[in-house]
């Protein structure tokens, strides 16, 4: 089945070419990548780059086009990186097989991001982390409103800027220990960790 | 008895997370990861056995590499590309202030209806602050030059068009005017950025997150 994505594929690298500004700040965070990794939504591997070496990592996107992009850049990575194709929503991993998990402008793209979140929770062994490097709706009304505007076009492109991040990770059952601004409190570089309980047992249906 | 074509992992009934029939011959396989390396080809297909067992047992990792650069390295890096990003967002939301101001200053010089003036000239304004981001974007981040110019945009055309209902602007004036605006936007997203770190540092140095 063609996803929005395998059409983007082509141009996903032109559309998101901020990397020359935000590439430190994830390279920052992703330093802190540790034990097995499992990397949501790696694209065209746009960010394979800034993987740290000797990392063992699984880095899974829902699009076959973009993961075929992505292969010509896992050839230089320095440590074992496998690419999977699979759908944030049903990971199919085993509960509690990763250590680490990182998304990095996924969840504003997933359908149901508590869903998404929830199944990160599975995946990781208990106290895991995960590594959030993700865009949300400021709490500032102007920049705020501006975001929501932006979303009824992107929208129709597969992407949300106006998402709580931070809210749907509490609602998953994650607890959040370090948030670093990379550009106002819109951009957000966020660590979490896993705890007991989610506060959903099952998918949600809103969830902005 | 089923058994993963990619580990050769017995599967329990119920438990195989695909199948794919080829040579007249159902395959199983027991997770996304096994399907991906089969998919993947011979490439892959050598590391099959390495991954395949690291797939189902939790917590076998590679320790972290000792850090080889200093975080004084990398905060010096980091305050140098903030000064030169802060200078490249100065810079571009005087050039869309200036840019939507001209335009909508530009459309009002026709006199036609004020209110058919208004609207073609913000749309014109968003089409050209738009344009203007992506073509930035490469440089300066696609979200740190959309959002603040976005703003900047509507109100700086906004206040040339309103500034016509009580007098009429030059030429000169819409510039300055524009200039003065963009230049206001740019202090007060840094002093926002500033308010918000420091809510942040103090969040984090308490160590209670969230």
């Amino acid at each position: 089945m063609t996803t929005i994505w395998d059409m983007r594929a082509k141009l996903y690298d032109v559309c998101e070419a901020s990397d020359f500004r935000r590439g430190p700040y994830k390279a920052k965070l992703f330093r802190e990548m540790n034990g097995r990794v499992l990397f949501v939504g790696v694209g065209t591997g746009i960010d394979i780059k800034h993987f740290p070496n000797g990392r063992e990592i699984v880095a899974v996107d829902i699009s076959h086009e973009m993961l075929q992009r992505a292969r010509q850049r896992q050839q230089p990575y320095g440590g074992n990186l496998t690419l999977v194709e699979t759908d944030a929503l049903h990971l199919g991993f085993p509960d509690e097989s990763f250590d680490t998990a990182v998304t990095s402008c996924t969840l504003c793209s997933v359908i149901d991001p508590v869903r998404a979140l929830q199944e990160l929770h599975r995946v990781l062994r208990p106290a895991g982390r995960l590594l959030m490097f993700e865009h949300v709706r400021s709490q500032h009304p102007l920049f705020g409103v501006a975001l929501d505007l932006m979303t009824f076009f992107t929208r129709r492109v597969g992407t949300e800027m106006n998402r709580d991040t931070l809210k749907n990770a509490l609602r998953a059952g994650f607890r959040i220990t370090r948030i670093e601004s990379v550009f106002l409190d819109i951009i957000l570089s966020i660590r979490a960790v896993k705890t007991g309980t989610t506060e959903f047992s099952r998918p949600s249906v809103d969830s902005r | 008895m089923k058994t993963c074509l990619s580990c050769g992992r017995t599967i329990k009934k119920g438990e195989a997370f695909a199948q794919s029939t080829f040579g007249g011959k159902i395959h199983f396989f027991c997770c996304p990861l096994c399907l991906s390396v089969f998919k993947a080809g011979s490439t892959q297909r050598r590391k099959v056995h390495c991954n395949s067992e690291l797939a189902h047992e939790p917590g076998k990792g590679v320790a972290p590499l000792p850090r080889t650069v200093s975080f004084k390295d990398i905060s010096l890096r980091f305050r140098l590309r903030a000064v030169f990003f802060g200078l490249g967002d100065f810079l571009f939301l005087l050039l869309v202030s200036v840019v939507t101001a001209i335009a909508m200053y530009r459309i009002h010089l026709f006199h036609w209806n004020f209110l058919f003036t208004v609207f073609l000239g913000m749309v014109i304004a968003m089409i050209i602050q738009v344009l203007l981001a992506w073509c930035a974007a490469p440089l300066l981040g696609s979200i740190e030059c959309m959002i603040p110019s976005m703003v900047v945009a509507m109100v700086s055309s906004m206040t040339v068009c309103l500034l016509h209902l009580g007098q009429y602007l030059t030429w000169s004036g819409s510039l300055k005017l524009s200039l003065s605006l963009g230049a206001g936007m740019f202090l007060f997203v840094q002093t926002y950025g500033y308010w918000y770190n420091k809510s942040l540092r103090r969040i984090n140095a308490a160590g209670r997150g969230c």
